[in-house]
């Protein structure tokens, strides 16, 4: 039943809107929703398998006969291949299929020049250190400052320095810098991100009769399906990907990869299974990586605190190809003026891939110092200045729990600090689109036996989607999350949207829904003919019908439906993302940090992170808590510990392990309050919205404004080291 | 890794005459070892266990082949040798002290990763450079004080307090056994010899010997991490001072992470010696020498901070 | 007289200009030097060793060359994947389990090491249905994201209360410094950690 009226926003910031979703969409959430089973914290469904090590990842997958494949890798930064003796290897017992590619031109250290499969891992690891191969290396060139000297290797066909994404006009900045009353220049830099996920990429695929199944480490099922099915020439439909659990993503895990194209191709040409997992090595160095930044920031602003221009020019890498380093910034914030001029920068480095929030936590860094710079330079408290600044209404409230959370008005003049050891807070935001799209379906089976199953060939990266179908369905039909079971991550069931964008929540939700409700009608109209009465009176509540002749339980209802099962397909039809009035089509997040630094060593330690987002109608609170949490920490990480570190000499990583390439531990992590923030926001019936980008976004940001504003001085890189934490205080001679 | 001949000697004794053998290495636990053996950094036809060697505990000993966690959990060391018991205890991870062995952690290969990433010039690994010592290097986790030409950074926590509190090792070989200050177990860099111990072929730490002294009970060990879960020491210093009546009688300064073996800085300690314990000038002392690579400069004021607090600790 | 303890051949390591070649035996055998010095020494290998080990309880054979580690035999040759490889050099924990009683990175310890021993995974805390204390406060916690870091951290929080029934916040994070997680799962591990060691006073071993 859609009510004729929604209305939209939050506690304390209302309005009304009409009701404009079709006749027979999902009822409407507005700001009052009452509802039963959305909005609390429920434990995951696929809590139980990972706990126990049953969940079966791409990893685990074992079939007899299966056999092990991987490439052999350059180690130069760039080089041609000439000799390739494969002899030894290819005698050795046990190898089945030794492949090589002749006269490669290699672009990076890590590029593939041979590929083995063999029947064990040992003898792979034998027959891999038996290929000798001729290398004629090359000159090469791996950061972004060297690649942008006149004199620089060329890495690729093109010129390494390639300007693009310009928008917003320099002419009308620089006037507005003529107008302000105080205009600051600095350089800001971010560094490049692995993105470590803790399962390496890969899959394991097996052919029988002509077709093929690949069990893939990947973020999108369906886009993993097409990729192979192009590969192999082969048709989609004689493609199954299934991706029931996978061991993180972060944006570096879509379509297959040239292993595991060649994994495929052994398992066909032997008629064996065979399985490709990348080591951890090979992980750091050529599964992708967020590309680093040098953004040279002009911004200005009157004594009154308004903003006048901003111009950003900035340069990174993504690796071989000139283009994908681009910087979210300026951003937010309400300057008269903006415009930006970018320039990807052509390394011989593994390439750049999507990480969660692309562009975002680069460009955020440097825009939130920015405007911390500003503010002092007017006096100004930096979070007086952002209100002034930020139209939000979402993010206006937002500061305010934040500022309370962390205890804002603790904070002190920067530098201002008694002792060696000072502690300082800042604090940084996040704006990220509301991401949902049509095209996906949820089909939704309800049995005579009572049971209920919903299915979506999407996966679950670890968000707990899988959760959310549950809740959604359960909120329709009256019962716990626990009574439904959920199929994901196998490209037979409904198409869904591969996990990119923060999307795949939003998308799911409305045909989730629509299936719901398209059962929960046949099956009280399967009531009503039972026992009479009209089916559009009648709920499902608590587990009982509700408005029926008689009292019955939801299992009651059920053996009175008139075949064993009820089918519907919920479709995420376009116009269930289109509420008519966008309150907000975009979610709001803000984040304040609290620092030590220790002024005597550089240490740096993150005693405390609030994190107040917005993602639209919350489903689960738990998962949302822990999603939060998650982008803080990788938000930390970033900030303090990540770089990934190429020798200029041989152009090779230097930290491709889990020693060296540092991730935040136990022992790292700080005290986070992770408070989610409901909006009803009526973009789609539910307002459900995006989630696991925005919540890293803006924390480098905050803690580099913390540091600041603890010692007095700024860093303007990341990560934040001991070294430039004493260089910024003059203690390096 | 390659595959190997795996011995399992029943005495220190057999282990050092299966070590006489070519291509052939010793392994407590293999913490470092296994690192090194998938890389094919080393690939030795052998190797030879350690871990059913069964030697008869005497007081004032500890085995080699006790773990981290021993250390750490030791009363008597916690009493008697407080640095020890906090190196060990500031040591990697649970998993790895539950098992990583005192002899493993002396002898483990320094955590340089141009010598852990096969294709780099390494003087360790016979070549005649450092590859850390180039302008352009990679090396803000190097040391301070070359030895050999070599600029890499001794990545070993019990080493400093081993030698702050004046340990002894006691050493298993065929031509003959001997004890040794473990300090004098580190003769610096040579060409070719990836090991920073300076053992004969074969030759086996069997134990560490340990004396309670006025110096060892008032002794200190303090480390700066990058990264607080698991990380190796950016610097450490281990202390120990005699101090009687206000003034050192003796002072031992030993730091790690600065240079290829565990540092002493003599300097610092002469200058200290005396006189009353003044934290500052044994700082300024312990640098004095000091030279930056072109990425670690920072190190410099690090390890003078760490000198300090760590003599103001035992100025008591 | 140079040592040559932890020999290593020139060229046996990669090297960058010019020709690069890398070598390896493939089954080596002592050499006569070798064979003369290991005498009477208890020889395994290099062939596939096999013995015998408790693995969750269950007496287990296994039959693998020197080289194979304790984790890929538990995985690859038992067919118990909830231990997982990660990094394979013992830097993240994903492989943990426990060996008498303690917990190591398998990935580091050769299976053979673990002859004659108990071993105890993730798949041996479940007891005949019913989940152990801290598998149901990891789940109840939300202890859990991807989940591929799961496995190592029960078997690390699990050795923890089982020896310490009452930890601090300090001691439960120092218990996982070597257990990494990607997705950020630490602070609802700590609080897993506390719900099931309160759970769990006087449990331990």
């Amino acid at each position: 039943m859609s009510d004729k009226k929604i209305k939209l926003g939050f506690p304390g910031n209302e309005r009304e809107i009409d009701n404009s979703f079709p006749e027979g969409a999902p009822p409407a959430w507005g700001v009052d929703a009452k509802l039963d089973v959305v909005g609390k914290d429920h434990t995951r469904l696929d809590a139980r398998l990972k706990v126990t090590g049953k969940a079966l990842y791409s990893y685990d997958r074992r079939f007899p006969g299966m056999l092990f494949a991987r490439m052999l890798r350059c180690p130069h930064g760039a080089a041609r291949v000439g000799a390739v003796n494969t002899t030894r290897a290819s005698a050795l017992p046990g190898v089945v299929f030794v492949e090589a590619e002749l006269g490669k031109r290699i672009r990076y250290a890590g590029e593939a020049v041979a590929g083995i499969a063999a029947e064990s891992e040992e003898i792979l690891d034998d027959a891999l250190a038996m290929i000798d191969i001729e290398y004629e290396v090359l000159p090469h060139v791996v950061t972004v400052d060297d690649s942008r000297l006149a004199d620089a290797p060329r890495v690729g066909r093109d010129p390494n320095v390639s300007a693009y994404r310009p928008s917003g006009k320099m002419e009308r900045v620089e006037a507005a810098h003529k107008e302000a009353d105080v205009v600051i220049e600095r350089e800001y830099r971010t560094q490049v991100q692995t993105h470590s996920c803790l399962e390496t990429h890969g899959s394991v695929s097996v052919f029988k009769d002509g077709k093929l199944t690949t069990y893939g480490s990947t973020q999108g099922t369906f886009a993993f399906r097409g990729s192979l099915a192009r590969a192999l020439k082969m048709a989609p439909a004689d493609v199954t990907v299934i991706t029931e659990h996978m061991g993180g993503g972060f944006g570096s895990k879509f379509g297959a990869d040239a292993w595991d194209i060649f994994c495929a191709r052994v398992a066909r040409e032997t008629g064996r299974p065979c399985r490709a997992m990348l080591d951890r090595r090979e992980e750091h160095m050529i599964a992708g990586m967020r590309p680093d930044s040098i953004q040279q920031c002009k911004f200005s602003v009157n004594k009154d605190g308004t903003l006048m221009g901003a111009s950003v020019e900035s340069w990174g890498t993504a690796g071989t190809s000139g283009r994908g380093a681009g910087v979210y910034n300026p951003g937010i914030y309400s300057f008269r003026a903006k415009a930006q001029k970018s320039w990807g920068v052509a390394t011989n480095s593994g390439r750049g891939r999507a990480f969660r929030a692309p562009r975002h936590p680069q460009g955020v860094f440097a825009l939130e110092g920015m405007m911390d710079e500003l503010a002092e330079a007017i006096g100004m408290d930096p979070l007086a200045f952002r209100k002034q600044n930020d139209k939000h209404p979402v993010r206006l409230a937002q500061y305010d729990v934040g500022a309370k959370e962390i205890g804002w008005d603790r904070r002190k003049k920067s530098g201002s600090a008694a002792g060696t050891v000072k502690r300082g807070i800042g604090m940084a935001s996040a704006r990220w689109p509301h991401t949902g799209r049509p095209g996906s379906a949820v089909r939704c089976r309800v049995g005579k036996d009572g049971s209920v199953v919903v299915a979506n060939g999407a996966q679950d990266i670890g968000t707990g989607t899988r959760t959310v179908l549950a809740i959604l369905t359960a909120e329709e039909l009256g019962l716990k999350p626990q009574q439904i079971r959920v199929e994901m991550g196998n490209t037979n069931d409904p198409p869904g949207p591969a996990s990119g964008g923060s999307t795949t929540t939003p998308t799911l939700t409305p045909p989730t829904r629509a299936a719901a409700v398209a059962a929960k009608r046949q099956l009280l109209q399967a009531v009503a003919d039972q026992l009479g009465g009209d089916a559009k009176k009648m709920d499902l509540k608590g587990g009982k019908v509700v408005g029926a002749a008689e009292p019955i339980t939801f299992a009651q209802a059920c053996a009175m439906m008139h075949g064993d099962v009820i089918e519907t397909l919920g479709r995420g039809d376009r116009e269930l993302f289109r509420g008519r009035d966008r309150y907000a089509s975009e979610v709001a997040g803000v984040q304040f940090a609290e620092v030590e630094v220790d002024t005597a060593t550089g240490g740096v330690r993150v005693i405390k992170v609030v994190g107040v987002h917005d993602c639209g109608r919350v489903v689960n609170t738990l998962t949302t808590r822990s999603q939060i949490n998650g982008g803080i920490i990788q938000g930390v990480s970033y900030a303090l510990f990540e770089n990934r570190a190429l020798d200029r000499g041989t152009g090779d990583m230097l930290n491709a392990d889990f020693v060296s390439y540092k991730i935040a531990g136990s022992m790292d992590t700080p005290e986070i309050v992770a408070i989610p923030f409901s909006v009803a926001n009526g973009i789609t019936p539910s307002g459900v919205s995006s989630l696991g980008e925005p919540a890293t976004v803006p924390t480098a940001a905050a803690i580099g404004n913390a540091v600041a504003n603890a010692i007095g001085v700024r860093v303007r890189s990341l990560p934040i080291t001991p070294d430039k934490v004493l260089e910024a205080l003059g203690k390096i001679r | 890794m390659k595959n190997f001949s795996y011995l399992q000697p029943k005495t220190f004794a057999e282990a050092s005459a299966a070590l006489q053998g070519a291509h052939s290495v010793a392994k407590g636990a293999g913490t470092d070892l296994l690192d090194l053996l998938k890389k094919r950094i080393v690939e030795p036809d052998a190797v030879v266990s350690l871990l059913p060697v069964k030697d008869e505990e005497k007081q004032g000993e500890i085995s080699a082949l006790a773990t981290l966690q021993d250390l750490a959990t030791d009363e008597w060391v916690k009493l008697e040798f407080p640095a020890l018991r906090t190196a060990a205890d500031e040591a990697a991870t649970p998993q790895v002290r539950n098992v990583g062995t005192v002899g493993g952690n002396l002898g483990q290969a320094s955590r340089c990763w141009y010598l852990r990433t096969p294709g780099h010039a390494c003087i360790k690994l016979g070549d005649k450079q450092c590859a850390a010592g180039a302008e352009r290097a990679e090396n803000r986790y190097h040391g301070l004080f070359a030895s050999g030409g070599c600029h890499c950074a001794n990545p070993s926590n019990l080493a400093p307090a081993l030698i702050a509190v004046k340990a002894r090792a006691a050493c298993v070989h065929p031509d003959g056994d001997r004890v040794m200050d473990i300090e004098l177990l580190y003769d610096g860099v040579k060409p070719g010899r990836m090991s920073d111990l300076a053992l004969r072929k074969g030759e086996l730490i069997r134990s560490v010997l340990l004396e309670p002294s006025p110096l060892a009970r008032n002794s200190v060990y303090v480390e700066f991490r990058e990264r607080q879960s698991f990380d190796f020491a950016i610097v450490s210093v281990a202390a120990a001072a005699d101090i009687r009546d206000g003034v050192v009688k003796e002072i031992r300064i030993v730091c790690g992470g600065v240079a290829p073996t565990p540092y002493r800085a003599v300097a610092a300690e002469r200058a200290l010696t005396g006189k009353r314990l003044d934290p500052d000038a044994g700082a300024k002392a312990a640098v004095a020498g000091a030279t930056a690579l072109s990425g670690n400069r920072f190190k410099i004021p690090v390890l003078a901070e760490l000198v300090r607090r760590a003599l103001k600790e035992i100025a008591g | 007289m140079p040592d040559d303890r932890l020999e290593v051949s020139r060229r046996d390591v990669l090297r960058g200009a010019g020709v690069a070649a890398f070598l390896g035996a493939v089954s080596p055998a002592l050499g006569q030097e070798g064979k003369a010095a290991a005498k009477g020494v208890r020889t395994l290998g290099p062939e596939a060793v096999t013995f015998e080990l408790g693995v969750n309880g269950k007496r287990t054979r296994l039959s693998v060359e020197p080289r194979v580690t304790l984790l890929d035999a538990l995985r690859d040759r038992i067919g118990m994947t909830g231990t997982k490889r990660a990094c394979d050099h013992g830097a993240c924990g994903a492989c943990t389990v426990m060996v008498d009683g303690k917990t190591v990175n398998s990935c580091l310890m050769l299976a053979v090491d673990a002859a004659g021993r108990e071993v105890r995974t993730i798949e041996g805390l479940e007891q005949d249905g019913k989940l152990h204390p801290m598998q149901d406060a990891f789940i109840e916690h939300d202890a859990v994201q991807c989940g591929f870091c799961t496995p190592g951290m029960i078997m690390s929080c699990t050795a923890l209360v089982e020896s310490n029934g009452s930890p601090t916040d300090e001691q439960i994070r120092d218990a996982v410094r070597g257990n990494l997680c990607r997705c950020g799962t630490y602070p609802h591990v700590f609080e897993a950690c506390r719900t099931a060691s309160t759970g769990m006073k006087g449990t331990g071993k």
